[in-house]
């Protein structure tokens, strides 16, 4: 079923192109302990039960609001954490229950540029040793090799090679977020996992790094999961978009037809917030506000993660979970108002990884 | 660096000034009578005549002035001398002539220099004596809790809130709390009372000549080091901790992590390396109490040291002697804590001194 070969993918214009990463049934929960015995009474579901595909050469942007996950998906995928179920593919090879120690030799393959630059970098360790050190530790350069390598990849990434004996703290945010682009792409990734990377950025600085991170994505034939509240950034840089809600995907399709026409109501409010530069469309969009708050994800309510706070809650929304299901080619959405009512009531919650396979299965035929 | 170095160097000496009157008028305030441990038959007008021989007819700011006087210019004439004829180090240079035992005769030079009122000797002379005792033990017990505590705070931060670190917690808890004057002669009841392993007095006569004699030297030390090694072992590995807890979380040591560094280079070159700026700035300010010495230990058994030479002196109202002390420690902590900011410098480049 997840042979890579017999899938043509689902988006035209990536023609031949392969799922590089294959995220299935993800879930991280962090456990919660209380009590005199400090036993374990619950979990914090921060991701739960999230399944994407990104194919090779693309870029998914996961976007959502605060708290719903995203940073700590990026970060599953990666396996920083050990997951607590699912199953992760990168280039065919599983890596979702492999050790840390197995893991290691595979991390040259996948990256990740950090948030806040500045927390991101040993402040004890130079420019130069910051980049070099996973050439120490992975290849088997030379000294001058190394250097030779370190200076390329500033050269690449827009830093003037002067500054190779500096400490992090002497450069400017936007130079930071470089020195961690350079350092992420050290060893050749396919793969990189871009956590906000422009969020700690001023905004001039902002459109530096992206173009950066595309000419880079270009030149070197980068797969990124970009993570972002940006919107606007995202729809910039973005091939495909997935929204997450309270630990959840409830929407996954192609950019543009996702920002032309968001179909999720979570999606469709998350939308009308990006402001509009325009004043006469502006005066005429609609926003929609949602009321209350975003439930614990330690304490997520029954049936669909939005219900609480959908504009469009039904009955069954607050019973059943709905699926992620695809609804058009290319998009997925996980909302009842898409799926045949008879349908969504006979799936019932602990099928519905199975039911994300089946999908998967149809999407790929 | 070397600006800054010099800046504060010269900002010590008002500050050390200061200290030397603080003290000073601390004694001159506190109540005490030098002679009043002398028989009561001494009839009261001799007793005043032997006051005034100690220098104590005159008033408090010429008594001052001298002894600064003798602190600041006489005593470092000798110190020079003695390391120029007598010193392992430096007895090659040329000879001074400053130096002169107050033993031997030329009472000229001894008499200007600050006399002990319990041992009308100089001062300086007895701490030469004392200073090897105290810094054998207290800064064996110094050494011993540094390479203790740093192996422990580092496992005990790594394995947070596992049975290894709340038994380390547990104990260094302990360790921290319980008065050595208590945990001292519990390990002697113990240890040498009902076991018999070893001796509870510090012989200070004892010379190390062969095997044998270097043993009994090993075995006299254990307890006094274990004791003192017990609190400052406590003290560094929470510090040790608490710091490694603060960097295991940071960003930077994912980001180590995510370039596929081993475990062991995560921890011990990412993260130990950052965490020890702290501590070895208390390292540095813990410094001058070994040459302080550990008074209630020394005590206790029987390490005739700096501590003990304090505490007999304040006993016997011994103003110079405790003067002279007290300020040699002042001096030794506004030096160690300098050391400790330029260390400080040193570690992390994120500081700078200009």
């Amino acid at each position: 079923m997840l042979d890579t070969a017999a899938s043509p993918a689902p988006e035209a214009s990536a023609g031949a192109a392969r799922p590089l990463v294959e995220v299935r049934g993800l879930k991280m929960y962090f456990p919660i302990h209380t009590g005199l015995l400090r036993r374990h009474t619950g979990d914090v579901k921060a991701v739960d039960d999230v399944s994407f595909d990104i194919l090779e050469g693309e870029t998914l942007g996961l976007v959502g609001e605060s708290g719903c996950g995203k940073s700590t998906c990026g970060r599953a995928v990666l396996r920083l954490y050990d997951i607590t179920a699912g199953s992760i593919r990168l280039e065919g090879r599983e890596i979702g229950q492999l050790s840390q120690e197995a893991l290691r030799p595979l991390r040259p393959r996948m990256q990740m540029v950090f948030q806040d630059p500045q927390a991101s970098l040993n402040p004890r360790m130079t420019v130069a040793s910051i980049i070099g050190e996973p050439l120490v530790e992975h290849t088997s350069m030379s000294r001058a090799e190394r250097l030779e390598r370190i200076w390329e990849l500033m050269d690449a990434v827009g830093l003037n090679r002067d500054f190779a004996n500096r400490y992090p703290h002497e450069f400017s945010g936007g130079q930071r977020q470089r020195i961690g682009i350079a350092r992420a792409l050290a060893l050749n990734p396919k793969f990189i996992v871009c956590d906000e990377p422009i969020a700690a950025l001023d905004v001039s600085i902002q459109a530096q790094v992206v173009n950066l991170l595309e000419d880079l994505q270009e030149q070197l034939g980068l797969t990124y999961l970009f993570i972002s509240h940006d919107l606007s950034m995202v729809r910039h840089i973005a091939d495909r978009v997935a929204v997450m809600y309270l630990g959840r995907i409830v929407e996954l399709a192609p950019r543009d037809d996702l920002y032309a026409e968001p179909l999720h109501p979570y999606a469709k409010a998350l939308l009308s917030a990006v402001p509009e530069p325009d004043p006469k469309i502006a005066r005429a969009a609609r926003r929609i506000i949602l009321k209350g708050d975003v439930p614990s994800p330690a304490n997520p309510p029954k049936g669909c993660n939005f219900s609480t706070r959908c504009p469009r809650v039904m009955e069954i929304c607050r019973r059943i979970d709905p699926a992620l299901t695809e609804v058009a080619p290319g998009r997925q959405v996980a909302c009842h108002l898409y799926t045949d009512a008879s349908e969504s009531a006979e799936e019932t919650a602990p099928e519905r990884g199975e039911s994300n396979d089946t999908r998967q299965q149809g999407e790929e035929e | 660096m070397l600006n800054y170095t010099i800046r504060r160097l010269i900002l010590a000496v008002p500050t050390l000034l200061f200290i030397a009157l603080t003290i000073f008028l601390l004694l001159e305030l506190a109540p005490g009578d030098p002679v009043a441990h002398m028989p009561l038959t001494i009839p009261p007008e001799v007793r005043e005549l032997m006051r005034k021989a100690l220098g104590l007819g005159e008033p408090v700011h010429i008594r001052f002035w001298k002894w600064l006087v003798q602190f600041f210019w006489v005593e470092p004439q000798v110190f020079i001398d003695w390391l120029t004829t007598k010193s392992a180090i430096a007895g090659i240079l040329p000879d001074t002539q400053f130096y002169v035992s107050c033993a031997g005769g030329d009472l000229a030079t001894c008499d200007a220099r600050i006399l002990s009122w319990q041992f009308r000797s100089p001062v300086m002379d007895i701490v030469l004596q004392r200073l090897p005792q105290t810094l054998w033990v207290v800064g064996t017990a110094y050494l011993v809790a540094i390479v203790i505590a740093i192996p422990v705070g580092v496992y005990s931060a790594y394995r947070q809130y596992s049975w290894f670190d709340n038994a380390g917690t547990f104990i260094t808890m302990v360790g921290f709390s319980v008065p050595p004057f208590f945990s001292g002669v519990l390990v002697i009841v113990i240890f040498s009372v009902q076991l018999g392993w070893f001796p509870s007095i510090y012989d200070t006569t004892h010379r190390v000549t062969d095997w044998d004699s270097f043993v009994f030297q090993l075995r006299q030390m254990v307890m006094p080091v274990m004791v003192l090694a017990l609190q400052i072992t406590s003290q560094i590995s929470r510090f040790m901790r608490a710091s490694m807890l603060d960097n295991l979380n940071q960003d930077y040591v994912r980001t180590a992590r995510a370039k596929g560094m081993t475990e062991p280079t995560v921890v011990l070159v990412h993260v130990l390396r950052n965490s020890m700026i702290p501590v070895v700035t208390v390292i540095a300010l813990g410094i001058p109490s070994i040459f302080g010495g550990a008074i209630i230990t020394e005590q206790v058994f029987k390490v005739n040291g700096i501590g003990e030479m304090l505490i007999k002196a304040i006993e016997a109202n011994d103003i110079p002697t405790v003067q002279t002390l007290t300020f040699i420690f002042a001096v030794l902590i506004v030096v160690f804590n300098l050391i400790a900011d330029l260390l400080y410098g040193i570690l992390d480049p994120r500081i700078r001194y200009d």
